[in-house]
């Protein structure tokens, strides 16, 4: 199996010789850069369904309590005026709507930037900057 | 156990190399495509600051997946791919009623909540709850990080 190896370039990842001979030949057949992007996977999917099952360990009430406070932290402060209101279903709430409220606001950001892109013939000096590391 | 705070200049770097790559300043594209193409590299760059952890990578495969169905499917084949996706839910069956406890009410509002963030936090589905709750602080951390960016960058062109 060592010509498998020698002239793929995927053996210079990290754990080219971990991964069965299925994969190996995998990145022989389809070299190609898309294959970067997995590389960051595969430990990922062979670990994927151990997670599920092995880590089962008791949660602390401290832990707990702790990841709370930070959420709470990160949350935009228009609730929390001091009082410890931190129900987890208020949490888990506030959670989701600023999570979708967030890819929202970048759904439009990105209209907007694409909108501005394609008509950035304005000569200011700040869009022949931007323009200049965009090309 | 978590990281250090995202960098703005190392995203908004990988972001600007990204958009350059896909040639965003050509005049060829049309706006929905331009549109994709910038989310899709904002969302490499918010992946790619942070690697080790289980969101980042299922948002990898995600962006993945999508790039080979833009260079490997046309078009008219895409409605094949998403119908497939559906799954069809069974017929609901009357079931007796129980007593009601408030405890039992508020756990099930805490795991449909949970359902419903694990829908929104990539690569939640494979998560058990601790891991979640981490991998949501990271998540939001970053996507905040993002939104500062993409805000910068309007505010530059504008």
């Amino acid at each position: 199996m060592a010509e498998i190896k020698s002239d793929n370039k995927w053996a210079a990842t990290q754990w080219a010789d971990k991964a069965p001979l299925f994969w190996q030949m995998v990145f022989r057949v389809f070299s190609s850069d898309l294959l970067l992007l997995i590389n960051h996977l595969v430990p990922f999917l062979l670990v994927g369904s151990y997670n599920m099952t092995t880590s089962r360990s008791r949660i602390t009430e401290a832990e707990i309590n702790e990841l709370i406070s930070k959420l709470h932290a990160l949350l935009p402060e228009a609730r929390r005026r001091g009082t410890h209101r931190a129900s987890s279903a208020k949490l888990l709430k506030e959670t989701c709507s600023y999570i979708k409220s967030l890819h929202r606001e970048v759904d439009d950001l990105s209209d907007r930037l694409s909108y501005l892109i394609s008509s950035m013939d304005v000569t200011t000096s700040q869009a022949e900057i931007i323009r200049s590391l965009l090309r | 156990m978590q990281n250090t705070i995202p960098s703005k200049q190392g995203l908004l770097k990988t972001f600007l190399t990204g958009l350059r790559r896909r040639n965003i300043t050509n005049k060829g594209m049309t706006l929905l495509e331009r549109k994709r193409a910038i989310k899709f590299s904002a969302d490499l760059a918010m992946a790619s600051v942070r690697k080790e952890a289980k969101w980042s990578n299922a948002l990898m495969a995600d962006l993945s997946r999508k790039f080979q169905r833009k260079t490997v499917l046309p078009s008219k084949y895409r409605h094949v791919v998403s119908r497939g996706n559906k799954v069809s839910k069974g017929k609901r069956g009357a079931r007796p009623r129980r007593a009601v406890k408030a405890t039992a009410i508020a756990k099930c509002i805490v795991k449909k909540r949970e359902q419903v963030l694990r829908r929104l936090v990539p690569g939640g589905k494979y998560m058990d709850e601790c891991t979640l709750l981490d991998e949501t602080l990271d998540y939001l951390q970053l996507l905040k990080a993002q939104v500062d960016v993409m805000r910068l960058l309007v505010k530059a062109l504008e």
